[in-house]
């Protein structure tokens, strides 16, 4: 069921979201700083499925205002130092069984933390003037290391302005769990078993301000 | 005690074999029940499991002695002495059981009726074995 783990694909998107904002705000290639936020009523869930049913894990963490430094050039934009940790138990499946397989299968226990490296994103530049009310595509690669393990994904998502300091960021994204060497649980003596792969869905609302 | 031995352990590998029969079909032709099992009640991990195989045996050893005493209440081919001896043992044994259960626990009505129709047809299992090797 597990799959690794959406905590952490809440923050990355968080960081997706900083590069749009990133993007509206700065002209040259000097980097800036920003703070953005989560607001409340974004959602972000996993969706697996097994051979017997489907389940949804809705993401629990907490998502302070965090500052983020980058490097932009028209509609691709280079981070540095965009380093994400979180708790690997941050889950709700709505069943304690899964949320203790969950958690068994990312070894939470040995790995606790997730850590997640905001690399790079591109989206169109004229998206980000603040003329386009439509929804626009945002791609982002990052490095993800979940039980030891990291490997780089591209990540698409869709983007709306929804005003001078917020933005709607929508998406989905499937994961292979057995690529982060994490075996997909299994239950009644292996008859139930839950795929491989994995979809994080994520409806997000972020804002922006000026660090202080 | 050498045939009893031989009437336990034959009827509980023949029972652990429909056990995993039973499991199959569930998850197969029953998702829905199945899933009833991914749930905190249900530990089927760790040193616990090894009961759950261990539990045909319990079974068939447990109505050898009854069908040793009562044997000779059954009358008629092996197959109707078999299929007697599991409705005897679903009536006073399994019957009352699955109700405390229903009553007690958080389980769904349809789970608990397929446990009282699965405990019937392990002891006819059970019963058609020991009528024909035992009769």
């Amino acid at each position: 069921m597990f799959f690794d783990s959406p905590p952490w694909a809440y923050k990355f998107l968080f960081l997706i979201a900083a590069a749009c904002l990133l993007g509206n705000t700065n002209s040259d290639n000097n980097p800036i700083k920003k703070r953005f936020r989560i607001e409340d009523g974004s959602k972000l869930y996993l969706k697996g499925t097994s051979n017997v049913n489907a389940f949804t894990c809705d993401c629990q963490d907490q998502y302070c205002e965090q500052t983020l430094e980058a490097d932009y050039n028209g509609g691709y934009a280079r981070f540095k130092n965009a380093d994400l940790t979180l708790k690997s138990k941050k889950f709700d499946c709505h069943n304690r069984k899964i949320d203790c397989d969950m958690q068994k299968a990312l070894k939470s226990d040995q790995y606790p933390l997730i850590k997640i490296s905001l690399l790079e994103t591109s989206q169109n530049p004229k998206s980000l003037n603040g003329g386009c009310k439509d929804w626009f595509d945002v791609q982002a690669n990052v490095k993800i290391t979940i039980t030891n393990v990291t490997k780089t994904e591209s990540i698409p998502a869709k983007a709306k302005v929804l005003g001078p300091d917020r933005f709607l960021l929508q998406g989905e994204n499937a994961l292979q769990m057995s690529a982060y060497g994490i075996n997909p649980p299994e239950a009644l003596f292996g008859m139930i078993k839950v795929n491989d792969w994995i979809t994080f869905h994520f409806d997000l609302i972020v804002s922006i301000g000026e660090v202080q | 005690m050498k045939k009893l031995l031989i009437k336990g352990f034959a009827a509980g590998a023949a029972l652990l074999i429909l056990s995993y029969i039973a499991l199959y079909l569930v998850v197969s032709f029953f998702p829905s029940m199945a899933e009833q099992y991914y749930d905190p009640i249900f530990s089927f991990e760790g040193e616990k499991g090894i009961l759950y195989f261990i539990h045909p045996f319990v079974l068939s050893f447990a109505l050898a002695w009854f069908w040793r005493r009562f044997k000779s209440l059954f009358h008629g081919p092996f197959w109707w002495r078999g299929i007697e001896m599991g409705l005897v043992y679903g009536l006073i044994a399994t019957l009352p059981a699955m109700w405390i259960t229903f009553s007690a626990m958080s389980v769904s009505l349809g789970l608990v009726f397929s446990w009282l129709i699965y405990g019937v047809l392990q002891a006819m299992v059970v019963g058609v074995i020991f009528a024909k090797i035992s009769p």
